[in-house]
């Protein structure tokens, strides 16, 4: 080794020193501007630094009840119950947003003043009902979904998994390797999208009402024909000379495949659209959406999707909107989760309110379609005490079936769901039951 | 055999006999020192709670300042030392800061550590300025040793040749078959045995260019290959790269080697042959095609340092580049001049204590460390010139340095993303036992050898007896020191 390897070598460190300083100062956005990614990186940990001096805003129900409320600031506070978490999800520095958290994280944790309050979001759940929807389905692969018919709020909104996990909002960290094992977890029912069952029938009844069939006599002979495609009844029963009004009670297939088929790709396309599907719809809490797919279907298919079935995919809060455009004369409104979103100095940044979609129907027709829904409701055995028009829906799927169950009375529209079930429709009529006589305690408590 | 040689013998005689009296004491307390040092601190982490970290500090401190006082008065190179004993100091206060963080859940402000690291200096250089009146000159001799068959330094030289690589053999299958990790677990305490490669690695070095045998770069390779296998099947990149850079630097440095125009050409094929197998096996990886064991073993971690590596902005917080995202933020979030929020990342104590120190202190203050390792490393290179005469304490002198050096490098540049990420541990600031052992038993060996000076004036003595062919026996003894 002489002086000349010696100065050679310094020279080397000196210069990977140079280059490692120069490159700190880039990869550290010290000079803005320098490096875009280290400027975003940079912002979003000054905003952390914020909410974590920030006490996080509570979460209320519609009767001020609290569902989460932090006491410290950078410290989420707990829910209540596990019937909430996946409606009000979490805010994890590894594991993300989700929910309500992630969606309203920038008002949750906005202050007012000198106060490190966060803003509160008041919501149109009712606890009560929540609560009950959320036991009638556990340890199913399904949804509930509760709409106040003439205002569109969302009084109960809960989704479940058959594995018999169920989402700890609290517990984040813990759970997640389990979280992660189950495909779709974190993906809540009532954003699911499948076939929608004989459900369909009554938003398809109310189309075919309008256009002057509900008197029209349809003799079913059990199958029915469309482009070489036989579609047959449930059970393969053949009912005779029908009507609409039988076609609904007894969820006729062939008279929807029918008729469908004789009004065409467009009028139904056209009637679909008006009602909110076949497209994303933004709701306050999620975007929800659905699909007719009607520009790459056969005619077959075509027919298919009047009963339910064919490419036809609806979420079940777009099913549950049907019911409420039917209890509400024809007309759709708008669901929505939150009432309000308060700053902790009582300013109001943002307030719910009842939003009209359209009218999908005449007032005649909707009314017609819930005598039917009645009438059927009434050949399922359900408790007429709860006076209820319902219709079943049993689609199906790859693997099972969607039971369906829509509902609805003079206050409330309840759709009930069960996916990639053995169950029909009709099976969920306990869970039904559960969540209607906690809806009518309600109102009778007049609160 | 002529007067000339004899006074030359009787004088070196006297001077070897003196240095080796006193090399006997430089190395006997300054190996005190340290391993009480390394065992106080060792049964204080494990003994005690948190709060005894400053305990144990303020004790380290104290040893810190024994051990100053030793080599300063048998001389030695007193930035090199203060450097050593900043950087020896700063890093352990580095590593009990964190602790106790990590244990007690209270965070230490920037005002703490400044002052802990302004009184540390303070002292250090007080101390210094002090003893600097002191004579700090040592004369050492070393007989230049050729290949001798009575010399015990030749035949010591040979068994090394043969034992060191061996040693490193036992220490592979000892990690790949008894321990089938990096780690060996006696009585409670975790050694990791890898540390010990790269002191045998420079050992064998130092031995190899000493003996100036034929074809060493040849025995040099082997030596490489043989830690290259067991730390690719442990996936130990780290240490593997750091081998890797202390053979290039001894190489290029040391061993003045000629390769042929076809040796460079079969080299370069080899060389070009083994990256194409690499990049193959790494893309067979990703598609999740089946690789042979060995190769799926070696290349997987790497493959998955070279998506971090490209995909940072990417990464999710899920996905295995966690540590490498959080990092980034800590860097973003220290700044210049440092920050008392703390960014969590995973084992921020030992892979990633750079990015920890630049999270708590700022660029500037890590930068000023990283610049004190560079300045330390530069000062003993330069001052191996003088050692020229004896190549074996030259090259182990700054095969010393290197072990302290190159793993700091390594680590920062991959933790900083400059490079890929490998996890191997900066002297004195990781937290790890063995780490700490190895460093420490590197630092004695540099500041024992600074006290070592091939004296000029001495030489030049030397010169004048072996010219002088008339000196009589009566006047050697003015050449005595």
């Amino acid at each position: 080794m002489d002086e000349r390897k010696v100065k050679v070598f310094s020279r080397a460190l000196i210069f990977i020193t140079a280059l490692f300083g120069i490159y700190l100062v880039y990869y550290s956005a010290v000079v803005p501007g320098f490096n875009p990614s280290s400027d975003r990186i940079k912002t979003s940990l000054s905003i952390s630094k914020r909410t974590n001096n920030t006490i996080e805003g509570s979460i209320l129900d519609a009767d001020g009840v609290t569902i989460t409320k932090a006491e410290k600031p950078g410290i989420p506070g707990d829910c209540v119950s596990n019937a909430y978490s996946h409606l009000v999800g979490f805010r994890d520095p590894v594991y993300g947003n989700y929910g309500l958290r992630g969606k309203y994280e920038k008002e949750l944790l906005s202050t007012a003043g000198k106060s490190n309050m966060g803003a509160t979001i008041n919501l149109s759940i009712v606890s009560s009902i929540q609560e009950a929807a959320f036991n009638a389905i556990k340890n199913t692969d399904g949804c509930v979904v509760v709409i106040e018919n003439k205002t569109g709020k969302i009084l109960a909104l809960t989704t479940s998994s058959k594995t018999g996990m169920e989402l700890d909002a609290n517990h984040i960290q813990d759970d997640w390797e389990n979280i992660k094992k189950i495909n779709g977890f974190l993906i809540p029912n009532w954003e699911v999208a499948l076939a929608p069952g004989s459900s369909i029938k009554p938003l398809v009844a109310t189309m075919l009402y309008d256009k002057g069939y509900a008197n029209e006599v349809y003799p079913d002979t059990g199958k029915e024909y469309v482009s070489n495609t036989v579609f047959r009844n449930a059970g393969n029963v053949s009912y005779g000379k029908v009507t609409l009004h039988d076609a609904i009670v007894h969820s006729i297939n062939t008279y929807f495949v029918h008729y469908t088929y004789e009004i065409g790709r467009f009028e139904l396309q056209n009637h679909l659209e008006t009602s909110a599907i076949g497209s994303s719809l933004d709701l306050d809490f999620a975007s929800i959406n659905s699909s007719h797919n009607f520009t790459n279907c056969t005619d077959a298919e075509i027919a298919a999707a009047g009963f339910g079935q064919g490419k036809l995919l609806m979420t079940p809060i777009n099913i549950a909107m049907i019911g409420q455009a039917i209890a509400n004369d024809g007309e759709m409104l708008k669901p929505f989760l939150i009432n309000s979103i308060e700053k902790s100095n009582g300013h109001y940044i943002y307030k719910g309110k009842t939003e009209i979609i359209g009218r999908i129907c005449s007032k005649k027709a909707a009314n017609y379609v819930a005598n039917c829904m009645k009438d059927a409701a009434d050949s399922y055995g359900i408790d007429s005490s709860l006076n209820l028009c319902a219709k079943t829906g049993t689609a199906e799927l790859t693997e099972n079936n969607r039971a369906v169950l829509l509902s609805f009375n003079d206050k409330v529209t309840v759709c009930i769901v069960e996916n990639f079930t053995a169950k029909f429709g009709i099976n969920l009529e306990p869970e039904l039951v559960m969540v209607y006589n906690k809806i009518n305690d309600y109102y009778n408590k007049g609160q | 055999m002529n007067t000339q040689n004899i006074i030359f013998n009787v004088v070196l005689k006297r001077e070897a006999d003196y240095m080796k009296e006193r090399f006997f004491d430089n190395s006997l307390q300054y190996s005190v020192v340290n391993l009480t040092l390394f065992f106080l601190k060792m049964i204080f982490e494990y003994k005690f709670n948190a709060f005894s970290g400053i305990v144990a500090y303020a004790v380290l401190f104290i040893f810190t300042e024994l051990a100053i006082l030793f080599t300063t008065v048998y001389s030695g190179n007193i930035s090199v030392t203060i450097i050593l004993n900043t950087l020896f100091v700063l890093g352990n206060t580095v590593e009990n800061v964190i602790s106790l963080e990590n244990t007690s859940k209270k965070s230490i402000s920037n005002t703490h550590l400044i002052l802990i690291f302004l009184v540390c200096i303070g002292c250090v250089w007080s101390f210094n300025m002090f003893s600097k009146s002191i004579d700090k000159r040592i004369y050492i001799l070393e007989r230049l040793r050729k290949k001798a068959k009575t010399d015990k330094t030749f035949n010591l030289g040979d068994l090394c040749l043969w034992v060191l690589p061996i040693m490193s053999v036992c220490i592979g299958l000892v990690l790949c078959i008894v321990c089938k990790g990096l780690w060996l677990s006696i009585g409670g305490f975790s050694i990791q045995l890898t540390e010990f490669l790269k002191p045998v690695f420079v050992l064998f070095h130092a031995v190899l260019i000493y003996l100036d045998v034929d074809k060493k770069l040849l025995y040099s390779s082997i030596m490489l290959i043989i830690n290259a296998v067991f730390l690719l099947l442990l996936s130990e990149l780290g240490t593997l790269l750091v081998l890797m850079l202390i053979w290039i630097t001894f190489t290029l440095f040391f061993m003045k080697v000629r390769i042929s125009k076809k040796a460079l050409v079969m080299l370069s094929c080899i060389a070009i042959l083994g990256i194409v197998f690499a990049v193959i096996v790494m893309l067979c990886i990703k598609s999740g095609k089946k690789v042979p064991t060995f190769a799926e073993i070696a290349f997987t971690k790497i493959y998955k340092r070279f998506t971090i590596f490209n995909n940072l902005d990417s990464i999710s917080q899920e996905d295995i580049g966690y540590q490498a995202s959080q990092a980034r933020k800590a860097i973003i979030n220290g700044g210049l001049w440092g920050s008392t929020e703390k960014i969590p990342i995973p084992v921020e104590e030992s892979d990633y204590v750079f990015v920890s120190l630049i999270n708590r202190m700022g660029i500037v203050f890590a930068m000023l460390v990283f610049v004190l390792f560079i300045i330390m490393t530069i000062k003993v290179i330069t001052l191996a010139l003088n050692f020229e005469s004896n190549k074996f304490i030259q090259t182990f002198f700054i095969g010393s340095v290197l072990q302290i050096v190159y793993p700091m490098i390594v680590n920062v540049l991959g933790t900083t993303n400059f490079l890929l990420m490998t996890g191997i541990a900066i002297p004195f600031f990781s937290h790890g036992g063995t780490n700490l052992l190895i460093s420490m038993f590197n630092s004695m060996i540099i500041i024992f050898y600074l006290c070592r000076k091939e004296p000029q004036s001495l030489k030049h003595k030397l010169n004048e007896i072996t010219s002088n062919k008339n000196i009589t026996e009566s006047d050697y003894s003015k050449y005595i020191v």
